[in-house]
C-alpha cells in the first residue's frame, strides 16, 4: 500500500519547523501592554545612563562597562539568583539583556524577542519572527537588537530588518537587507544614530561582497549602503588584482561586517569591522583585498568611507576583522592620543589613532596570543610580514596558529577607565590545518559553503595539550603590558566581558558553565555559580529603583559547541556534557 | 496513469489532513521572497539572462567555471511548477548553474565519491524546480549493498547502486555539500554533522538531531527518476511525526 507522506511530511514541518515559524500574521503574544514606555533618544544614547543598557555594548564606544558599583569586589561573594526565564529555544545564545528604564529586551536564535519586567522577569510580550521554512542559514544566532524612541529594532537570518513597537511588540515595518538564500543572513545587532538603523549581513564563506546599510527606523526607507569591498572606480579597486582564477574575485570577496561598530558622538564618524576574505585562500583573490579584514571609519550620516587600517592584507586564516575597536584614548610616548583599542582574530592587539577627520592611524600592534604566521608588523604603518609557510594556500595542506576562530572570536572584549586595563576573553595554544582547494562543483552566491576548503580536511588542534587554551588576559593599555591573567584550562572561552566600577569583571563561554566575576585589578575569582548551560552571550548591568542587577542570558550553541565536541573527543580532561537550551539569568546582592 | 502530483492531489490531502493552516504552510514553504534593492545588480543580471536565452540553454552552454554566478536562486515570476518539491517521474539535474538542465546519468555518478548535489527535473517541461532550497538533493553511488542496512539495500538495488537523500542538513538547514572520505559519510559544513548514507542517512558524528530524508528514485534508460515521497519530514528540528 503506497502511503501518502505529504500529510505526515506538512505536520511534521509544522513541528520541525516550530522554531522558524509563525502561523498568519500576528507574530507577537501579547501578554501586557508596556506602559509609559520611555521613548530612546538620541541624547539617552549618547549618555548612556548606568541604569540602562541600550546598546549591544552598553554604550557607543563599545567598552562592554557599567558605572554601576553597588556590586563591587567587596560584597559580590554574596550575589545571588533574583529571577530566570527560559527562552524555550535551542542552540547558541548570543545577544545580551538589553535594558530601557526596567524592560528588558532579549532576542534569541531563530529570531524570537522577549521582552521582560527587568526587576521581575514577567513577560509583556513574545515576538516570533516569520523566517522562511526552508532558511538555510550557517549560524541561525542573533547578537542584540537596537532601540529607537519606541521602537525596537531586529534584524533578522532571513535578511530583513524589522521595526517593532516596544509596547507591544507588533511589527510595524520591514526591509530586506541581505538575501539569505545566497548567504547574505543577518546575525548582528544593529546600531542606531540619529534614528537610522545600521546593520551589515553574515556571508563571507559563501561568496556575499560586505555591505553595511541604514534604514530610517521610522519608515523602513533604506537610506544609504556602502560596500565593503571597493567596486571599480572607487579607491581601493585596485587591491584586488584581475588575475588567477577569478579575476572579478572583489564581486564574491566577502569582507561581511557582521557584527556591530562603535560610533563616535563628537565626530559623527562609524568605527564597523570587516570580516574574512571570501574564499578564505588569498591566492584565490590576489592582492591586498581591501577592505577585507580591517576597521573602517564611516560618517554615519551618509556612510563614506572616511579612514580604514586593514590588519592584515590578503586574508588567508579566516581571520575576520569584524570586532570593531573599542573608543579609547591612551598614552604613547607622553602624547595623550585619542584612539581605537582592538583585540583582533589574527591574535594581535592594537592601538590605533582616531582623527576627528575620521582618518585612523596605526600606533601600536603586540600578539596577545601565539601567532606563526606573522613575521613582523612595520614599525610605522602595522602592515605584517608572514612566514609563507603558514599562509593557506591552494592544493596543499597548512596548519597555523591561533586556529580560524582566532584569539578572539565575536565575544567582546571590555575597558574599565577606573583601572585603565582591558579585558581579553581569548583562546591561545590552539591552531588548525586545511587542504585549500578551487571548489568547481560550487559557485559562490549558491547559498552552499564557499570557503575554499573541504570541511573534513579540516584538523583543530591544541598546540600543548597541558595548556590552557582559555585564557582572559588583562592589560595596562596606558603601559601595553599584560596586568593579569586567568587560565581556564581546557576549555576554550566563548564569553564576552563585561566590566563595572566596581572593580569587577563577569565572564563566562567555559565548558563548565561557570559565570565568573574577577577582582578587576589582581584577576583573583572573587564570585561564581554555575549556569545551566553554558553563557556565550555579553553579561550586562542595570539598576532598576536603585538596585544594581548583572544579567546573562545562557545557551550554548553554534561554533562553541561544535569546537568544544572536536576538542573534548580530543582529551578527556575536556568537558564534553554542556547542555543546551536558552535561559536569562539575573543577580543581585540580597535586600 | 499520470505520475506528477496534480493540484487536485494536493487540495485531497489538505482535506484529509483537515488542517486549516496546512494550506498556507505550504504556500509557505514554497513562498518566493521579494528581491531586496540592495541586490540589484544581482538582480538586473537575472533578469537580463533570463529574459535572454533562457536559463536552462544558457546555463548548459555557459561552460566557463565561474559563469553564471550573479544570477540568484530566486523564483519569483517563475512557473509553480519549479516551487513543487521532488514529483514522481522528475529527473535530476546538478545544482550547479554551469550544468544546470543536463540530466545526471547513472553512469557519471562515481562510486563512493563525493557527493552530487542535484535538484528535480521536470525534463519534458524543462522546469528545473529550484524554488525551495529544500529541493536540494545528495546523489551518492555505492557497490558494496552488503554493507548496507537493508531498507538502502533494497532502495540502493532497484536504483543501480543509486540514493537519493535531502540535503537539508537536520540541525540548522546548511546544505550538506561536503564527503568525509575516512568514515564515508556526508558532512555538513556548518557543524560537521556526518550523515551515514549506506545506513538511511543515520548521524554518525555530530549535532544533528535526525537522520536525512531519503527519496526513492529507480533507472531508466540510465536516467535516475525520483519514484516517491521523502520517507521522513525535510527540514531542520528533532520532531518527526
Amino acid at each position: 500500500m503506497r502511503i501518502n507522506k505529504y500529510p505526515l511530511w506538512l505536520a511534521g514541518c509544522m513541528v520541525s519547523c516550530a522554531p522558524l515559524m509563525a502561523y498568519g500574521q500576528n507574530l507577537t503574544k501579547l501578554n501586557k501592554e508596556i506602559e509609559n514606555y520611555t521613548p530612546v533618544t538620541q541624547e539617552r544614547l549618547e549618555s548612556a545612563d548606568p541604569k540602562d543598557w541600550l546598546h549591544a555594548k552598553g554604550r557607543y564606544e563599545g567598552w562592554m562597562y557599567s558605572e554601576l558599583n553597588e556590586i563591587n569586589s567587596r560584597n559580590v561573594s554574596r550575589l545571588r539568583p533574583v529571577w530566570t526565564y527560559s527562552t524555550n529555544l535551542d542552540s547558541g545564545h548570543q545577544a545580551p539583556a538589553m535594558v530601557n528604564d526596567g524592560v528588558m529586551f532579549v532576542s534569541t536564535p531563530y529570531n524570537h524577542v522577549l521582552a521582560l519586567e527587568a526587576k521581575t522577569g514577567q513577560l509583556f510580550w513574545r515576538y516570533e519572527h516569520d523566517n522562511p521554512p526552508d532558511l538555510s542559514v550557517m549560524h541561525n544566532t542573533n547578537r542584540g537588537v537596537a532601540l529607537w524612541q519606541d521602537k525596537v529594532v531586529l534584524a533578522s537570518l532571513d535578511g530583513k530588518i524589522n521595526i517593532l513597537n516596544a509596547k507591544d511588540g507588533q511589527r510595524v515595518c520591514q526591509h530586506d537587507v541581505g538575501d539569505w538564500r545566497v548567504g547574505a543572513y543577518i546575525t548582528s545587532a544593529p546600531v542606531v544614530v540619529n534614528g537610522q538603523a545600521m546593520v551589515g549581513p553574515s556571508g563571507g564563506e559563501f561568496g556575499v561582497r560586505g555591505f553595511l546599510e541604514s534604514i530610517d527606523v521610522d519608515t523602513c526607507k533604506p537610506m544609504w549602503k556602502t560596500y565593503s569591498v571597493p567596486g571599480p572606480g572607487q579607491p581601493g579597486h585596485e587591491t584586488w588584482k584581475a588575475e588567477g582564477i577569478r579575476p572579478d574575485a572583489w564581486k564574491y570577496g566577502g569582507g561581511s561586517m557582521w557584527m556591530p561598530g562603535n560610533y563616535d558622538a563628537d565626530s559623527g564618524v562609524l568605527y564597523w569591522g570587516v570580516g574574512n576574505g571570501s574564499p578564505w585562500l588569498g591566492d584565490q583573490r590576489p592582492g591586498d583585498n581591501l577592505y577585507v579584514a580591517s576597521v573602517l571609519a564611516m560618517n554615519a550620516a551618509d556612510g563614506d568611507i572616511t579612514g580604514h587600517f586593514q590588519y592584515h592584507w590578503n586574508d588567508s586564516w579566516d581571520w575576520a576583522g569584524m570586532s570593531a575597536p573599542m573608543l579609547v584614548d591612551f598614552q604613547d610616548k607622553r602624547k595623550k592620543v585619542t584612539g581605537l583599542l582592538t583585540p583582533q582574530r589574527n591574535g594581535y592587539l592594537y592601538w590605533l589613532e582616531r582623527e576627528n577627520s575620521g582618518e585612523i592611524n596605526y600606533v601600536k600592534g603586540v600578539p596577545y596570543v601565539y601567532n606563526n604566521a606573522f613575521k613582523s608588523l612595520d614599525r610605522k604603518t602595522g602592515r605584517p610580514t608572514y612566514h609563507e609557510e603558514n599562509k593557506p594556500v591552494t592544493g596543499k595542506r597548512v596548519s597555523y596558529c591561533p586556529s580560524l576562530w582566532g584569539g578572539k572570536n565575536y565575544p567582546y572584549a571590555a575597558y574599565n577607565p577606573n583601572t585603565g586595563m582591558i579585558y581579553i576573553p581569548s583562546n591561545d595554544n590552539l591552531c588548525n590545518s586545511f587542504i585549500g582547494i578551487v571548489q568547481e562543483d560550487i559557485e559562490p552566491l549558491s547559498g552552499q559553503f564557499w570557503a575554499g576548503i573541504d570541511i573534513p580536511d579540516l584538523e583543530v588542534y591544541v598546540k600543548d595539550k597541558d595548556k590552557s587554551v582559555g585564557v582572559m588576559q588583562a592589560w595596562n593599555v596606558d603601559k601595553r603590558e599584560v596586568v593579569w591573567t586567568h587560565e581556564y584550562g581546557h576549555t576554550m572561552t566563548w564569553g564576552s566581558t563585561l566590566t563595572t566600577a566596581g572593580n569587577l569583571v563577569f565572564a563566562a563561554g567555559t565548558n563548565d558553565r561557570m559565570l565568573r566575576a574577577f577582582d578587576a585589578r589582581t584577576g583573583r575569582i572573587v564570585w561564581q555559580y554555575p549556569l545551566p548551560t553554558t553563557a556565550i552571550a555579553p553579561p550586562t548591568s542595570y539598576s532598576v529603583g536603585g538596585k544594581q542587577y548583572i544579567a546573562v542570558v545562557a545557551g550554548y550553541g553554534v561554533d562553541a559547541a561544535w569546537t568544544n565536541s572536536v576538542l573534548s573527543g580530543q582529551d578527556d580532561r575536556w568537558i564534553s556534557d554542556v547542555p543546551e537550551g536558552g535561559t536569562i539569568h539575573v543577580f543581585a546582592l540580597p535586600d | 496513469m499520470d505520475k506528477r502530483r496534480t493540484g487536485r492531489r494536493h487540495h485531497s490531502c489538505l482535506r484529509f489532513a483537515g488542517l486549516t493552516k496546512v494550506r498556507f504552510l505550504l504556500r509557505m514553504m514554497y513562498r518566493v521572497k521579494q528581491i531586496p534593492p540592495d541586490t540589484k545588480e544581482l538582480h538586473d543580471d537575472r533578469r537580463r539572462f533570463v529574459q535572454g536565452a533562457g536559463m536552462i540553454i544558457a546555463a548548459v552552454a555557459s561552460k566557463s567555471v565561474f559563469a553564471g554566478i550573479e544570477i540568484p536562486d530566486k523564483g519569483e515570476d517563475q512557473p509553480e511548477e519549479l516551487k513543487l518539491p521532488p514529483q514522481v517521474g522528475d529527473r535530476l539535474t546538478p545544482f550547479a548553474r554551469r550544468k544546470r538542465g543536463e540530466t545526471i546519468l547513472v553512469e557519471n555518478v562515481p562510486v563512493a565519491s563525493k557527493q552530487i548535489i542535484a535538484l528535480p527535473f521536470d525534463k519534458e517541461r524543462g522546469h528545473i524546480r529550484h524554488a525551495s532550497t529544500y529541493n536540494q538533493l545528495l546523489i551518492q553511488r555505492f557497490d558494496d549493498l552488503d554493507s548496507m542496512d537493508e531498507a538502502t539495500a533494497q532502495r540502493a538495488a532497484t536504483a543501480e547502486g543509486i540514493v537519493v537523500y535531502s540535503a537539508i542538513c537536520t540541525h540548522q538547514g546548511c546544505i550538506v555539500i561536503s564527503w568525509d572520505r575516512k568514515q564515508q559519510g556526508f558532512m555538513c559544513p556548518c557543524h560537521q554533522t556526518v550523515f551515514d548514507p549506506r545506513n538511511s542517512g543515520d548521524i554518525v558524528s555530530g549535532p544533528a538531531p535526525r537522520r536525512l530524508p531519503s527519496l526513492p528514485v529507480v533507472i531508466e534508460s540510465g536516467e535516475i527518476v525520483i519514484a516517491g515521497d521523502f520517507d521522513i519530514p525535510v527540514g531542520i528540528g528533532s520532531s518527526v511525526r
